[in-house]
């Protein structure tokens, strides 16, 4: 195929899943998808081929393809018809928890089926044991945690489906932002079918076709050109989470990645097996992160979404393990697990590819209060959201407050003052969090909350607040977290960073996130960078010392004599 | 008020009014004289460290240049970026910010969100505050403004005195809710002023009152930062001005493309962070009215961007944030500045853009070999292929009359790196290669466009374009064909579009305020309140400017469904309090709709924030008329590149001074200009009118060529 239309078709099928995505963004309801962006638009082919999914949230790479092949085992291609919009939020079927909807529409040309437009879209609450639906104890299986839908057809040639509509309005916690969401996700498929019918009616079927096939071979080889890069063999890595909810044990996550010329594959024998609880991964889930490492280690964002790129990954991962669970587990609270799947490929990937990798980060917080709203007598579920900063990197400390396994914003304190009955305490760095290293970790990061109603419902979810991020290739840990009820009170409690609880008016809610790990050894950094962090007030004298062999007062003047003396008698001690 | 607005009357009688604008790379100038209606432009290097040397000087060769004198000068109006440059540079002022206790790390958290979901080595922007110059206040305000916690002034006192030794120049003050309720940052301020006398104040209530304590923040940050500099700046701009014998008023350009005095946009310097594009918008803007038409896109390509504003009834569309420091341009990286501005897209499509081939494919910019070393064919070092070089390479730039002949450029040095570095690795040979080139960054530009017209539920093929800049005359015939759109305009003057749009623009305010109602009856009364309030200011700001004059002023909503959270913004109709709320839900039902496909009739609709805008009338000010009486004979042609004819054809090439009133010419054809080339593809048909501008009709697209408008982009603003 000739590059210049190649080059033409490509750039405007990319141009409209994101224009999509931005309308589907702009006309959410829910905060998931418009501050947290956790949604995704792919579009598809005839063939079922996934031609570009967006640049929207990893955590839905791998999981499109075998959405769309389980919507047509339910209903045949033929008997599809114009602004037919089906949804199914099924794990197995889909990304791996019921929060993720995913929905369907046909495109057509001609009177002909050319491609679907398919979006995924997470539900701020789907029903189930808790606020949110991303409860951890007391979960059995999925059958606690809400509404379960097989492929169902909602919108049927532009009309919407009341019966169907209405079986899910009273069967979750904040209908109007279910369903706002999900004329959101028509208004987005919408677009994409629009769009690409023009493509088609400009360069005809011949030449969609052969685009749509060249896109995919393109994206595979170069994948796999990136992926010969990297030296042959195998690399190994076990990290772990705290719990799966309060009074359980750890959970072992253990990878095995094997570099074999232009393909890879990453086995995760060796995890433990499923949990009686929310946190469970699906494959596809566990997948989406180890393409989201190997893209990142490798092409960064120069290697388009689709299909293609898929290609050279391959997993292996038991079935009835907690990488690869089986129903009926309860998964809904998965999402806290994709930052572990991220960590511990990075240190495998560490012993290879040193400039490639970034240490563990800091473990993020998404908390879900719920209840009534004491000033408008409605229920609300508020979908919070805490970011600690990035493990240290090759060339640079770790980034501050930003999530390094998936991207998301955050709401600001005003504005969910004025949505929610809550008042945000504190919202700060943690000094003498970050892991030591060359290049530290980002910060942990501290918030306080108090509750201002009553009977509210809190699901704590967070993590490494036993197991710290590790430092790689020398650095050190990051401080561990913990969540702490009414911390500056007379009685203060520990939460279970997977506990549900019930709080009242006045209660404060004080989350310490973890602190990034450090990259390489913390006696390689510069002097003057540990001054200018105890100029900032973000590292005390002390930890100068014993974590950097650096002797220095409070306003950071360094005594650098006692400094090469203290790191030299360090490094002995350390040999 | 400042001295010379009393002699705004007697200025403008003076026979000379003077437009310029500081660039990164160069200073423009344009002079009007009012006796003949001759336009003069200029063009000289900018002085970067101090740009009012280069400014001066400009405005002495081009008083040399008409045989005028300063004293006969009636208004100096000045575009400027430097607001931007002392952010972009970090030379602003060494400040301190005072926040509520318990949010010390705002500027260093920022917003979680990344730009590039897979690029983990990205980082934020440095903040202009380093942490220990950042202290906390003891106090909080609740979200309606009521006390939760007293403010503590000793405390703060204390916190002050320490403040002292740390030579501070600037002090920014944000405290929560203060949109709310100012009652403790006001009296924050105050102490501030009395225990740090020397440093100048602002407070987040009086910058920037919205809700969202980053962006609130950020803006008092960055006013605070630049205001020293800017005011030595303008200080010793009036000064010089003065010693040179001008007695005239001088305007500042702000970033909504209206105009203040220097007295005012030190009070608020972010509302002229960088204020020389907003000129270009405003001069297509006019060029339109003047020529009847009121929906158009403002496409201006430059060395190294491209930037489209939408303008609809003759009004440049406004947005309430925008970014400077950006990284590689994504919106979003840099420090968000909250000021109504002229909405512009910006992206890396710039004659200077450097093409490459990627995954079989070409791709171009965002990187960009600037000025130095500019592209290939400038033989000033430049080894990889820019747009421009395929641009000569295509024949639609003429290698011996580039910049009027002052530059010629080397057409073997771009063919030959275009063929080895773009050609060879795809089987193409240079022609086609160039022609790639051309293709894919006027598709760039063309997913921008649409962004910018879709956003906005318009369909592009209802617009003019309008193509400004050095290199916008030459991809706008291409780019309206891809786009659908039916008529361009080629201003004269197009390529320092922005100094002649500094003439022509008018006094203006915009004020912006957080409030939060449903469209109810007590809603509608307190908001009837609001915007009398804010009237009285916009117009206390205008007569500031231009005491007296007459003005218009607008009211507008920015408005969302209960539970969303994006908004729209709809215009304020003027109708009885009664009937307001229905006419306001019907507006904005009726927009949505356009946006975004469906109207939601169920739902509650609610205002989230308000924005009044005032204007007072522009100068007057004509292009001046076209001279040339008839044909000079001159049969020019060269070899230029067109697809749809299969390649090098020998076409027509005009000189635009050479044009008289009402010439036609028929696609293919390049008239080229001291500035710019106009390319016209075959099909399109261009007249001449009685100001040297030309107005294509374009024909459409037989074989496909860079894109279909039904195709989308990527680069939407959120």
């Amino acid at each position: 195929m000739d590059p210049l239309t190649l080059g033409v078709m490509w750039r405007g099928m990319v141009a409209l899943t994101n224009d999509a995505g931005t309308v589907l963004r702009r006309t959410a309801y829910s905060e998931a998808v418009r501050e947290g962006r956790d949604f995704s638009v792919g579009l598809f082919d005839r063939h079922e081929r996934m031609i570009v999914q967006g640049d929207f949230s990893p955590g839905h790479l791998g999981s499109m393809p075998s959405a769309v092949t389980n919507f047509l085992r339910y209903y045949d291609a033929e008997d599809l018809r114009p602004g037919d919009c089906l949804i199914l939020n099924d794990p197995w079927m889909g990304s791996g928890h019921l929060p993720d909807f995913f929905m369907l529409s046909p495109c057509f040309v001609d009177g002909t089926i050319v491609g679907y437009a398919v979006n995924c879209t997470h539900m701020i609450d789907v029903g189930g044991a808790a606020p949110g639906s991303q409860q951890v104890e007391g979960i059995n299986d999925q059958f606690q945690e809400g509404l379960r839908l097989w492929p169902t057809r909602v919108w049927s040639e532009g009309q919407p489906n009341k019966e169907i509509l209405r079986i899910i309005e009273a069967n979750v916690r904040v209908p109007d932002k279910l369903l706002g969401d999900l004329m959101a996700m028509r208004n987005c498929n919408r677009i994409v079918e629009q769009r690409l019918a023009g493509l088609i009616g400009k360069y005809g079927m011949d030449r969609y076709d052969a685009a749509c096939t060249e896109i995919l071979d393109r994206s595979e080889t170069a994948m796999r050109a990136a992926i010969s890069e990297m030296p042959d063999g195998t690399y190994h890595a076990v990290d772990y989470f705290d719990d799966y909810g309060p009074g359980t044990e750890p959970l072992r996550i253990e990878v095995t990645v094997t570099v074999d010329g232009s393909s890879v594959t990453i086995d995760f024998t060796g995890s433990s097996p499923q949990t009686r609880s929310g946190i469970n991964a699906v494959l596809t889930y566990v997948r989406a992160f180890c393409y989201y490492t190997v893209k990142c280690i490798t092409s960064g964002g120069t290697i388009p979404q689709n299909g293609g790129c898929l290609r050279p990954i391959n997993y292996v991962a038991e079935p009835g393990s907690v990488v690869n669970a089986q129903p009926p587990a309860g998964s809904g609270a998965r999402a806290i697990m994709q930052q572990r799947f991220v960590d511990v490929l990075m240190q495998a990937f560490s012993e290879v590819l040193p400039d490639r990798v970034i240490a563990p980060s800091s473990h993020w917080a998404n908390p879900n209060l719920g209840g009534f709203d004491p000033r408008t007598g409605r229920r609300f579920v508020h979908y919070d959201i805490i970011i600690g900063g990035f493990g240290g990197r090759p060339a640079s400390d770790g980034m501050e407050a930003a999530p390094s396994a998936f991207n998301i914003d955050a709401i600001p304190v005003e504005v969910n003052e004025n949505s929610y009955p809550v008042r945000v305490e504190r919202l700060e760095l943690i000094p003498d969090s970050a892991g030591a290293g060359r290049n530290r970790g980002g910060h942990g990061v501290r918030k306080d909350v108090t509750v201002l109603g009553e009977s509210m419902t809190f699901s704590n979810l967070t993590d490494r607040q036993r197991f710290a991020p590790p430092g790689i290739l020398g650095g050190e840990a990051g401080a561990v977290g913990r969540t702490v009820l009414n911390a500056g009170g007379a009685d203060p409690v520990v939460l279970g960073s997977k506990g549900t609880y019930q709080l009242d008016h006045g209660d404060v809610v004080t989350t310490w996130l973890s602190g990034g790990g450090g990259y390489g050894h913390p006696f390689d950094r510069e002097v003057e960078r540990v001054s200018a962090d105890v100029v900032a007030g973000l590292l005390s004298v002390r930890k100068a010392a014993t974590s950097y062999g650096v002797v220095l007062d409070s306003a950071g003047v360094v005594d650098q004599a006692a400094t090469r003396d203290l790191r030299a008698a360090r490094r002995r001690a350390q040999r | 008020m400042t001295p010379e607005s009393h002699e705004a009357s007697a200025g403008a009688r003076k026979r000379y009014r003077i437009g310029f604008d500081i660039g990164g790379t160069f200073t423009d100038f344009a002079l009007h004289d009012s006796q003949t209606g001759e336009l003069h432009v200029w063009k000289r290097l900018s002085t970067n460290t101090d740009p009012s040397v280069g400014a001066l000087a400009g405005i002495d060769d081009l008083l040399g240049l008409v045989g005028g004198s300063m004293d006969e000068v009636g208004q100096v109006v000045h575009g400027t970026t430097i607001g931007a440059n002392i952010v972009i540079e970090r030379k602003g002022a060494v400040t301190a910010l005072l926040v509520t206790d318990g949010f010390r790390d705002l500027l260093i958290m920022q917003r979680p969100a990344r730009y590039s979901t897979y690029d983990l080595w990205f980082d934020k922007h440095e903040p202009l505050i380093p942490r220990h110059l950042v202290v906390p206040v003891r106090e909080r305000m609740a979200y309606d403004g009521t006390v939760v916690r007293e403010l503590d002034e000793t405390d703060l006192r204390s916190s002050l005195e320490e403040l002292r030794a740390a030579g501070i120049e600037a002090v920014a003050v944000s405290l929560l809710h203060s949109y709310a309720a100012n009652d403790h940052e006001t009296r924050v301020g105050k102490l501030v002023s009395e225990l740090l006398p020397e440093a100048s104040t602002s407070l987040s209530h009086e910058v920037a009152p919205i809700t969202g304590e980053y962006e609130r923040t950020s803006t008092t940050v960055v006013n605070a930062y630049i205001q020293p500099a800017f005011r030595r700046y303008l200080d010793s701009l009036e000064r010089a001005l003065a010693e040179r014998g001008f007695t005239g008023q001088i305007f500042i350009n702000q970033g909504n493309g209206g105009l203040t005095t220097p007295a005012e946009v030190v009070h608020l310097p972010i509302r002229a962070l960088e204020s020389g594009p907003a000129a270009g918008v405003s001069m297509a803007a006019w060029i339109g009215r003047a020529h009847g038409r009121g929906d158009l896109v403002a496409f201006d390509m430059g060395g190294t961007t491209a930037k489209a504003c939408l303008i609809e009834d003759g009004e440049p569309k406004m947005e309430r944030v925008f970014d400077v420091d950006q990284t590689l341009m994504r919106v979003g990286t840099g420090l968000p500045v909250v000021t109504p501005s002229v909405d512009l897209i910006e992206i890396g499509a710039g004659g200077g853009s450097i093409a490459r081939v990627g995954l079989g494919i070409i791709e171009v910019g965002p990187e960009s070999a600037g000025a130095e070393p500019g592209p290939i064919c400038y033989g000033r070092g430049g080894t990889r292929p820019t747009v421009t070089d395929a641009n000569v390479v295509l024949g639609y730039l003429n290698p011996d009359f580039f910049l009027g002949g002052r530059m010629s450029l080397d057409v073997d040095g771009a063919r030959e790196a275009i063929a080895a570095q773009v050609g060879a690795p795809l089987g193409l040979d240079a022609g086609e290669a160039a022609w790639g080139v051309h293709e894919a960054v006027t598709a760039n530009m063309e997913h921008a466009i649409r962004a910018v017209s879709i956003e906005r539920g318009r369909d592009p093929r209802d617009l003019t374009l309008v193509a400004l800049g050095g290199a916008g005359p030459t991809h706008a015939a291409r780019l309206a064909r891809n786009l659908g759109i039916g008529e361009v305009i080629f201003p004269a003057a197009a390529g320092i579009a922005s100094a002649v749009g500094l003439l022509q623009a008018a006094p203006r305010v915009d004020l912006i305020r957080t409030f939060v109602s449903p469209l109810d009856e007590p809603g509608t009364a307190r908001l009837g309140s609001e915007l009398a309030e804010l009237d009285a200011a916009v117009n206390q700001l205008l007569d500031n400017v231009t005491p007296g004059a007459e003005r218009s002023i607008t009211y507008r909503a920015d408005m969302q469904y209960a539970g969303q959270g994006h908004v729209v913004e709809v215009e304020i109709p003027r109708c009885p309090t009664g009937e307001l709320a229905g006419a306001l839900r019907e507006r904005f039902d009726t927009d949505y709709a356009a946006m975004y496909g469906y109207r939601y009739p169920d739902a509650q609709a609610q205002i989230t924030s308000i924005t009044v805008a005032g204007s007072a009338a522009p100068a007057a000010f004509e292009l001046p008329p076209n001279a040339a009486t008839e044909t000079r004979g001159r049969d020019e042609s060269r070899h230029v590149y067109f697809p749809e004819l299969s390649g090098y054809v020998r076409c027509a090439v005009h000189r635009r001074d050479e044009l008289p009133t009402g010439t036609q010419v028929e696609g293919p054809a390049v008239i080229e200009d001291g500035q710019c080339a106009i390319l016209l593809l075959p099909g399109d048909t261009a007249t001449v009118d009685g100001h040297r501008n030309v107005l294509a009709r374009i024909g459409r697209n037989s074989a496909p060529a860079a894109g279909d408008p039904t195709t989308g982009t990527t680069t939407g603003r959120d």
